[in-house]
């Protein structure tokens, strides 16, 4: 029954942006414990994603209670250019990564340290 | 016992899947498994923005993300996959730790989305069948409304912004199957679209051409309430990418009152050349000469150089 | 105005004046880049001088074809000496008063002059100083015999420069710190250079119709000057002349700005013509018209400017009763001005008109003044046989045919604005110099040295002429000096290309191996010795004559006539002792003689041409009457045709017509004494340097005291170093002295106080307070950034939970405020 009330209620957007949380959760938690650097880059990935779930919620109007508060377009927009630099920024860092490997033998993040204070 | 609301459904299934792989990749300790399990996620992700109507946007995610970054990743994956680096454990008090802030922050976040009335659905409204872009100061709305299992009206709402105040009309053209609105009153009645939609092999998306008296298109969506005529598949006329793409060269058909992109997309892809450029630079093989001089890190043995050595080109 | 082509004569001359500034610029711009050494450049500088001596000689065609030859003026003037003779006789029984008489004989005739301003410096409203002109006979004569002239040097040094055109030129004269000849680049355009701002700066003085413009063109021919003596300035001797000469020219100059002061205070005008409206009424009279007004006959007359101008106190009195009566306004100015003029013929009688004319003598004597520096007259002739380090075309340009001709032409051009007091000064100048020069000649035995002596001499022959009347026989002098001495000097030129010393006693029989040289050089003694026929022969007859005229005018005066006389013989002497030792005898030092070659075709060529000329430029053109004379005469100033006129202070001082000197008795006279002395000389200067039969040790050996005397120059060199040197150094080291103790002592005193006070400033303030506190915070951030780095642990992972938790905490901190300020 509940399961049933719960696929005949609509969705809004606070769904949306409670899945979004959950991923963003995921990659932060995600970069606080991997020790591996790509993981650590998986985490990015994730939490960059949850960010684009909430533009793309924001963005359609059939979401809201209200729909004036959507942000139409503008919001699919913001999400195309959040995953072009999650493209470069994914390159850029699996080259850092990739150069931090040749240089020290290790991908663990934990011995990238020489700059502490 | 109401009926399945398809979209609810979808995006449940669609949620659990994106969740649950995060998680997976969160508890995971070995790299591959996680890669995969991301791309799981990230691509029930993509299902999301497809139900959000963003369906240019899912097939981005899809092809720049998992068909693209991901597959870079696993080739870093491969490339760095050497035994002890497959899966390393984190010290249990780590896990703890990330474990408490994460939570917390999840905790402020859901409280945070759900906590905003805005945000949620009202009772009575239907899922999106889909949004059509198109040229004018006036956003138009067309809720079809069925009580029981019969669609018994158009309400057509048409917030012009010239004339708040002129009720619009709406014809349908059944010979080009198209849903006509005009500011000026006529006769045609709502009956008629109600009976050109509930005609058979009609889908709803390809009503979506309002036109105004004008001659300026329409921007509106459609809610077709309690399934009947809904049908879930994207139609051609949703969000078309070439107003997404005229909206990133500067011209926005969709809301005249809005500025374009053209700058920040002009940046981004400089931007996005310059990163790659510099990728291609960060990651060349060029290290054993300097290596042989500058210090470097204590736990450096000399076979595993040589070994990674090999595996670069 | 006229309408005539004489309309076109400022154009064409200005262009003549121009065309070598721009090749002087294109010289100085891209001079070295010319051709191989610069070779291009002298064929610049020939093309600048050509157009201009083309455009000259336009002009003179012009001129002759609007003008006539004038070949009439001088016939007339002369069957006119007669008359002259007795309007003076009836002039003189109106004594004082002939002073106030119009022109009641015969209407003084009035040269045709062209005057006009290019472009008028000065603001509106004040007298006018501008870039102007004043073409008369005398400047046309004097464009085409200067560019001329200087056509033929251009050639000339293309030749006699030519060892320029090396990148090493070794100066034997010259020597460096360890003794070794000086090296140095060939410098072919930069003598171009010079030559053509020469050029330019001495066609402009002639043109020039004001004295500040005039005054300009004089500096820049000066500093040309200087310029080309210093040409080869690694030897210390060109240094020093060129030094020399710039400073005794300052001195003259001095004098020079003082005559100018008192003109402008005076007459309130610079402009030498009148400035007409388009009418061709005289809108504001020039100098000329000033003194010599045409309503008084163009007789001499104090002007009234003058007289205002010396009763100044008499002037501001008048002004202020007006001013008192009318209250400042302009009807107040006008009465005053009325009044002024009424009062001003009472002040003439007065005091004030004495006043005025010391005014003008000053005026007259300070230009003068420039004119002794410039041509070198006694005392400040001291620096023309210096200047003879510089390159002989040089010398045979600017020291002999132009530069120190101009204070001679200057002395003409001012000639009716002299008292007769100041033409006075001007003969017993040019006598003294005349005498002086030519003794000293005797004993030099540098050749260009000879040459520059003479040269004095016979600018002093010019002076001494126009200082006794003699507008034409002076400036006629000029121009037949022009043209045989520049041919002396070019021909010396010759001989020290050929033997590398300028020393008369290393040569001796070089006309076998230098015939062009020799011969052309001998008509060139023969034209200044006074030969008959000779160019130098006709001009020297006039000033003999001139001398004779004013001995009989001005009995007592006698002097200029003797002195003029054995100056010929002198002159006659000294220049066959210079041929003789050069070009006759045997040759007495052999290393010179078996080096000796004739020059190339670009120097001797202008040599037979100038000799040609040497020999005929006085004879007048047969049937047309054509002559240097008659040229000059069309020029002759308004109201001298008559006699410059009698000395106010002394009062028996009397300048009569010129053309008495014509008459047959004087002339004649004249004729028969010049030749005869001249060829008195000539023989003597056979007896001793060509035949031998006289030694010349022992003359010299007898008359040693004279021969010291000559032989150091009078000792002016000696007498000028002990009165003007020695002091003005023992002044200058006093000041220095003074300099370095008292002053320097007081400048370093007070720096060293500064710097102390600025030691104990830096030690307390700076260090102590500022130091101290910058410090204080350096402490204190270093000491928090000690605690701080430990945040940074460099552990990737943490920062990660560092930025979660910091997210929550803000989380926390909005929620608490938004609940606190909602509640």
């Amino acid at each position: 029954m509940i399961l049933a009330s719960l696929f005949t209620e609509p969705v809004g957007v606070a769904h949306y942006v409670a899945v979004g949380a959950v991923l963003f959760v995921c990659g932060a938690v995600c970069m606080a414990v991997k020790r591996n650097a790509l993981g650590v880059l998986m985490g990015v990935e994730l939490v960059l994603n949850g960010a684009n779930l909430n533009f793309i919620a924001f963005s359609q109007p059939a979401l809201y209670g209200e729909s004036r508060w959507a942000l139409g377009l503008d919001g699919q927009l913001a999400s195309i250019f959040v995953i072009v630099l999650a493209a470069a920024e994914a390159a850029v860092a699996l080259a850092i990564a990739l150069n931090f490997y040749n240089n020290f033998t290790t991908i663990d993040v934990d011995h990238a340290d020489e700059l502490k204070g | 016992m109401e009926a399945i609301n398809w979209h609810t459904f979808f995006f449940y299934l669609f949620a659990l899947i994106t969740c649950g792989f995060a998680l997976t990749v969160v508890l995971a300790q070995n790299i591959v498994r996680m890669a995969f399990a991301l791309i799981l996620s990230l691509g029930a992700s993509a299902g999301l923005f497809f139900l959000a109507g963003a369906g240019f946007v899912g097939a981005m995610q899809l092809l720049i993300y998992v068909g693209g970054t991901l597959v870079l990743l696993v080739f870093g994956v491969m490339l760095t996959a050497q035994g002890p680096f497959v899966s390393m454990r984190t010290r249990g008090g780590e896990w703890v730790l990330a474990v408490v802030v994460g939570g917390s922050l999840l905790a402020v976040l859901l409280q945070v989305a759900f906590r905003n009335p805005a945000w949620l659905p009202t009772k009575h409204q239907y899922p999106v069948a889909r949004v059509y872009t198109a040229r004018l100061d006036a956003q138009v709305i067309i809720r079809a409304r069925r009580p029981g299992t019969e669609l018994a009206g158009v309400e057509v709402l048409v917030q012009a912004a010239s004339d708040p105040a002129t009720a619009p009309t709406v014809v349908y053209d059944a010979a080009a199957r198209r849903l006509i609105i005009s500011i000026a009153p006529d006769q045609t009645t709502a009956q008629e679209v109600v009976q050109a939609i509930n005609q058979p092999g009609s889908s709803v998306g390809e009503l979506f051409e309002a036109r105004l008296p004008s001659g300026h298109l329409g921007l509106g969506a459609l809610r077709v309430g309690d399934g009947g005529t809904f049908t879930l598949r994207a139609p051609s006329t949703t969000e078309r990418p070439a107003t997404l793409g005229l909206a990133l060269l500067g011209a926005r058909v969709d809301h005249t009152q809005r500025e374009g992109y053209l700058l920040p997309f002009e940046i981004i892809s400089v931007h996005l050349l310059v990163v790659l450029v510099g990728a291609a630079y960060l990651a060349r093989a060029r290290r054993r000469a300097s290596m042989a001089t500058v210090s470097q890190g204590p736990s450096a043995p000399a076979p595993q150089e040589q070994k990674s050595q090999a595996l670069t080109p | 105005m006229t309408g005539t082509a004489l309309d076109y004569l400022p154009v064409l001359l200005g262009w003549a004046v121009l065309a070598p500034l721009i090749s002087f610029a294109l010289v100085v711009f891209f001079g070295p880049k010319m051709g191989r050494h610069g070779r291009l450049a002298g064929y610049v500088s020939i093309g600048g001088i050509l157009t201009a001596c083309v455009l000259s000689f336009i002009a003179l065609g012009i001129w002759l074809s609007v003008e006539g030859t004038g070949a009439d003026l001088l016939h007339h003037g002369q069957h006119d000496a007669s008359h002259a003779e007795s309007a003076h006789a009836e002039s003189e029984h109106h004594g004082a008063e002939s002073q106030h008489g119009t022109a009641e004989h015969a209407p003084a005739r009035v040269p045709r002059t062209l005057f006009g301003t290019w472009y008028v410096l000065s603001p509106p409203g004040v007298p006018e100083i501008g870039i102007s002109y004043y073409i008369d006979c005398l400047t046309v004569v004097m464009f085409a015999m200067v560019s001329f002239i200087a056509l033929l040097i251009h050639i000339y040094s293309l030749g006699y420069m030519a060892e320029e055109l090396a990148d090493e030129v070794v100066d034997h004269e010259a020597h460096t710190s360890d003794g070794a000849h000086v090296r140095r680049r060939g410098r072919f355009h930069r003598f171009f250079q010079y030559l053509s701002l020469f050029c330019f700066s001495m066609l402009g003085l002639v043109l020039s119709g004001n004295v500040a413009m005039t005054f300009v063109f004089w500096e820049l021919v000066g500093v040309c000057s200087y310029f080309l003596i210093g040409f080869y300035i690694e030897r210390r001797s060109a240094n020093l002349a060129a030094n020399k000469a710039f400073i005794v020219n300052r001195v003259g100059d001095f004098g020079m700005i003082v005559g100018l002061m008192a003109l402008w205070g005076s007459l309130g005008t610079f402009n030498y013509g009148d400035t007409l409206d388009e009418q061709g009424h005289v809108v504001r009279p020039g100098v000329f018209s000033l003194i010599r007004p045409a309503e008084h006959g163009h007789r001499l007359w104090v002007p009234d400017k003058a007289v205002q101008a010396a009763a100044e106190e008499e002037v501001a009195a008048v002004v202020a009763d007006h001013l008192r009566v009318h209250g400042p306004n302009s009807q107040a100015l006008q009465a005053a001005r009325s009044e002024v003029q009424a009062r001003t013929a009472s002040w003439r009688q007065g005091p004030q008109g004495r006043m005025a004319y010391w005014l003008l003598i000053i005026a007259g004597l300070g230009i003068f003044c420039g004119c002794v520096g410039k041509s070198a007259q006694f005392p400040l002739h001291v620096w023309l046989p210096d200047a003879m380090e510089g390159p002989t075309p040089v010398s045979a340009l600017v020291h002999s045919a132009t530069m120190v001709a101009a204070g001679v032409y200057l002395v003409g051009r001012f000639f009716p604005a002299f008292v007769p007091e100041v033409l006075l000064v001007v003969a017993v100048i040019g006598a003294i110099t005349l005498f002086l020069a030519a003794t000293i000649a005797i004993t030099a035995v540098d050749i260009k040295r000879v040459l520059a002596y003479s040269t004095v001499s016979q600018l002093g022959y010019m002076m001494l002429a126009l200082g006794t009347g003699g507008w034409l026989a002076g400036l006629f002098h000029l121009i037949t000096h022009a043209f045989f001495k520049s041919l002396l000097f070019m021909c010396s030129g010759s001989v020290i290309h050929a033997c590398h010393t300028n020393d008369m006693r290393r040569m001796g029989g070089l006309l076998k191996k230098m015939p062009y040289t020799g011969y052309t050089m001998l008509v060139g003694c023969l034209a200044i010795a006074g030969a008959p026929f000779f160019s130098g022969f006709y001009s020297k007859d006039y000033i003999i004559a001139q001398t004779i005229q004013f001995g009989l005018d001005n009995p007592g005066w006698n002097i200029f006539y003797y002195a003029a006389t054995v100056g010929a013989a002198i002159t006659a002497f000294y220049m066959f002792r210079l041929w003789f030792m050069t070009f006759l005898g045997k040759p007495r030092d052999e290393h010179v003689y078996e080096h000796v070659h004739e020059s190339p075709p670009t120097m001797w060529v202008p040599l037979v041409i100038l000799a040609v000329l040497a020999v005929s430029v006085a004879w007048s053109v047969p049937g047309v009457g054509l002559s240097i004379e008659s040229l000059l005469e069309q020029a002759r100033p308004a109201g001298t045709e008559q006699g410059v006129g009698t000395g106010t202070l002394l009062a028996d001082l009397t300048y009569r017509s010129e053309h008495l000197s014509h008459q047959e008795a004087i002339h004649a006279q004249a004729t028969t004494v010049a030749t005869l002395a001249a060829l008195a000389g000539f023989l003597l200067a056979v007896v001793i340097y060509a035949k031998g039969w006289v030694s010349a040790e022992e003359v010299a050996r007898q008359f040693r005291p004279i021969y010291q005397l000559l032989w150091h120059k009078w000792w002016f060199d000696e007498l000028y170093q002990a009165v003007f040197v020695r002091p003005v150094h023992f002044v200058a080291q006093l000041i220095a002295r003074f300099d370095r103790v008292v002053i320097d002592g007081i400048i370093d005193g007070s720096a060293r106080a500064v710097t102390a006070f600025s030691a104990w400033a830096d030690r307390v303030i700076d260090r102590a307070s500022v130091d101290g506190f910058v410090n204080l915070l350096a402490d204190w951030v270093y000491n928090l950034a000690l605690r701080l780095r430990t945040v940074q642990t460099g552990r990737l992972r943490q920062y990660v939970v560092f930025i979660v938790v910091g997210t929550v905490a803000l989380f926390v901190l909005v929620s608490f405020w938004a609940s606190a300020s909602a509640g």
